[in-house]
């Protein structure tokens, strides 16, 4: 399997505040998912992503066609997937204890970990004893 | 512009030395296209690579208007709250 150590898996909120313009952290969004692109950096989501983007949102559905279509035009950007095998399913309740995550954050860990993805963008503190463990690099 | 060159042999490398003023310089990176006789030299300037990328985020971005005030927790709180009816913690 190849190793993504120059890539970045982006969590669902940086997403959201890249497409809504009026939100107070779109700038802040636009400035994070900028500074990957200009390091070079692959982009990874999941469709755990695409589902909290979506169920998040506000708008009609039409509207958050549109705001998916422009996620899925960043360049260099890839959708991946946690691991499907047995073995690994049992890894997430033993993430969920070991970095206190909720089980879709241990899956997004989980998506990391497997696709040898080091960097992880988010605007929030779940990811904090992950990060304090060097796990993944908060970029 | 025609140049006549010699190349030399060095390890498991041919090494061929250009003049400066064709404007290669170290770590540029180069596509070579061999063709029957002929080799063409193609910069790739991967700057300007970057900065179409980073042009094309900026016109991809805050195409959704309207208020949003939710903070990142929040915003955690709201979806486990729709899917598994509480928040998880």
């Amino acid at each position: 399997m190849a190793t993504h150590s120059s890539s970045c898996y982006l969590d669902t909120n940086c997403l959201i505040y890249f497409v809504l313009r009026d939100s107070p952290l779109h700038p802040k969004g636009l400035s994070v998912i900028t500074s990957i692109v200009s390091s070079g950096f692959n982009i990874y989501i999941s469709p755990l992503c695409i589902d909290e983007f979506l169920y998040n949102l506000p708008g009609t559905l039409k509207q958050k066609r549109l705001d998916l279509k422009a996620v899925l035009s960043l360049p260099k950007l890839k959708v991946t997937n946690p691991p499907d095998d047995i073995k690994s399913q049992l890894k997430i309740p033993r993430l969920m204890s070991k970095f206190h995550l909720g089980p879709r954050d241990s899956y997004h860990l989980l998506t990391c970990l497997y696709r040898k993805i080091k960097y992880f963008a988010t605007f929030d503190h779940d990811f904090d004893w992950v990060f304090s463990s060097n796990r993944l690099t908060h970029f | 512009m025609d140049l006549f060159l010699t190349p030399f042999t060095l390890g498991q490398s041919t090494v061929i030395t250009m003049p400066k003023r064709l404007g290669i310089n170290p770590k540029m990176r180069i596509r070579a296209k061999k063709s029957g006789q002929r080799v063409v030299l193609e910069i790739i300037d991967r700057q300007t690579e970057i900065e179409k990328s980073v042009a094309l985020v900026k016109k991809l971005a805050g195409g959704h208007r309207g208020k949003f005030n939710f903070t990142p927790d929040e915003l955690n709180r709201r979806y486990e709250q729709g899917t598994y009816g509480h928040p998880f913690k």
